[in-house]
């Protein structure tokens, strides 16, 4: 029942008077990922913005969020310890990352501000072991 | 068979066993395997790892902005090594930890396996597979190579009136605590009677523990010395959360450091605050809405359980947060109240003066609004 308790995980939208509070929140956040992106395009330095440890943003703010940022181009998914979706939003350089469980309830839900988000690039280590791996299996072709 | 030719036997029996084990402790010399290397050869990816670490940054307090450079020299430094005793406990605690895994399904991107898999688990007597000497020379091994982590649970009786009350293999155990402590990077009490004394602390009719128990960090500091400095973090509870255990050793992984503490040495991430403060029927306190019996009508419709003695308000723990049970629920979602069980002396505790009892109310002037 656990990912019933998260309204990003209800498919409904509920439709009601907007909250000006939940709003406000969300304007402010909204500068504040303007200014990441102007720091990744002036410095290179990546940004993240955890929305859990948003819970004043309520759901008009999260969906308010949501809406205003709206979807992009590529929308890629991870399958391991659970599913992640990484959705491009309308903005270039800022990306929805949503983590889920093996219970399929949200783990983290980040706005990351990157070219690409690091959770999507292979780590250099896991291309060294592949490197390895490949060289073996062209072996075994060789000696056949 | 005569005596001489047992006797004999028994000799060649002694012998085998010793050069057996004397060639183990050779196989498992000192090992530089790095925390990266361990989870790639158990299947388990970086991502996964990098996803759990994301997923608890936000409990620990870590920005999540800080999390990828946090785990990427994590997985580069050695396997954190653990040495877990039991004292006086009820094996409860470990039930608790086991429980962290939500599946029971084996996956290498499953939880149990991320965990599993970042601690190297060298000593726990219910868990691991070998006994008798082959066990012994296990946790010996570990403690020679240093920088592990030891987890006690269970609370340890003095070596004066509670002398006797605690031996394992011929030794007592503020013994087997010392020796088990002397090279350990960070102590980790485990649950309330490690933290704390808990229930085998508790007053018996004389107004004593009846076997003298004291908690971990007592016992540590009356050896004295380096032991008396040894940083040790509690994590109380009876049991703790499953989360809060594991969290409060990924932690030390992550930061190679403990977490800040509060004044009663548990993590304050977990123990800042009061159950109370987070309880969905505390609203229900501010309106003065209360439950007088169970199954009242005050019951049914989710009053505060205070008058039924719920210690919620002075109890600093996770619960209403984290819940237990994979998230299922806590106490007051089950219409009980809060029995303060990660405070110390809770077995005693007087909600009002001379009054103590689980269903005793708490005195209002103790509760901090």
């Amino acid at each position: 029942m656990a990912h019933l308790t998260t309204f990003a995980n209800i498919p409904i939208k509920v439709v009601c008077g907007a909250q000006p509070d939940g709003l406000a929140i969300t304007k402010t956040l909204l500068h504040e990922i303007h200014a990441l992106l102007k720091t990744l395009l002036e410095t290179g330095q990546k940004g993240t913005l955890d929305l859990r440890a948003l819970p004043a943003l309520g759901e008009d703010g999260y969906q308010f969020l949501k809406e205003q940022l709206g979807l992009g181009e590529i929308s890629a998914r991870l399958q391991s310890f659970g599913r992640s979706e990484i959705q491009e939003t309308a903005y270039s350089g800022i990306w929805w990352v949503t983590h889920y469980n093996q219970d399929d309830a949200i783990l983290t839900e980040i706005i990351e501000v990157d070219f690409l988000p690091e959770i999507l690039k292979s780590p250099k280590e896991d291309a060294v072991l592949s490197q390895t791996r490949l060289e073996k299996l062209l072996n075994g072709f060789t000696q056949k | 068979m005569s005596d001489i030719s047992k006797k004999a036997l028994r000799g060649l029996m002694a012998t085998q066993l010793s050069e057996s084990l004397a060639v183990d402790a050779r196989d498992e010399s000192p090992s530089l395997e790095t925390l990266g290397e361990r989870l790639a050869n158990a299947g388990v990816s970086r991502r996964s790892f990098m996803k759990y670490c994301m997923g608890i940054s936000a409990m620990m307090a870590v920005p999540t902005s800080l999390m990828p450079k946090l785990v990427e020299a994590a997985l580069l430094s050695p396997v954190t090594s653990v040495v877990y005793l039991s004292f006086q406990e009820c094996t409860g605690c470990l039930e608790s930890l086991v429980n962290v895994f939500p599946n029971t399904q084996y996956r290498t991107d499953s939880i149990e396996n991320i965990i599993l898999t970042a601690l190297s688990l060298d000593y726990q007597e219910t868990l691991m597979a070998p006994s008798g000497e082959q066990a012994e020379l296990s946790r010996a091994q570990a403690i020679a190579r240093k920088n592990y982590i030891l987890v006690v649970d269970g609370s340890i009786p003095d070596d004066k009136a509670g002398a006797g009350f605690f031996v394992q293999s011929g030794k007592t155990g503020l013994q087997l605590l010392k020796a088990a402590a002397t090279n350990a990077a960070l102590v980790v009490s485990v649950g309330t009677c490690a933290s704390f004394g808990g229930l085998p602390a508790a007053k018996g009719p004389n107004g004593l523990s009846p076997t003298r128990a004291i908690s971990i960090k007592a016992a540590l500091k009356s050896f004295g010395g380096t032991y008396a400095t040894k940083k040790v973090v509690n994590v109380s509870g009876c049991p703790p959360i499953a989360e809060v255990i594991a969290g409060t050793l990924i932690y030390w992984i992550l930061n190679k450091k403990a977490p800040e503490l509060d004044s009663n040495f548990r993590p304050k991430m977990f123990y800042e605050e009061t159950v109370h403060d987070e309880c969905y029927r505390e609203e229900f306190f501010e309106r003065g809405l209360f439950v007088n019996s169970f199954d009242d009508e005050g019951a049914r419709k989710g009053y505060c359980l205070l008058k039924m003695g719920c210690k919620g308000p002075v109890t600093h723990n996770a619960c209403t947060k984290l819940k237990w049970n994979q998230r299922t629920g806590y106490p007051m979602e089950a219409g009980h109240g809060c029995l303060g069980c990660s405070e110390p002396g809770f077995w005693d505790f007087a909600a009002t003066p001379g009054q103590v009892g689980f269903y005793k109310p708490l005195d209002r002037a103790r509760i901090d609004d």
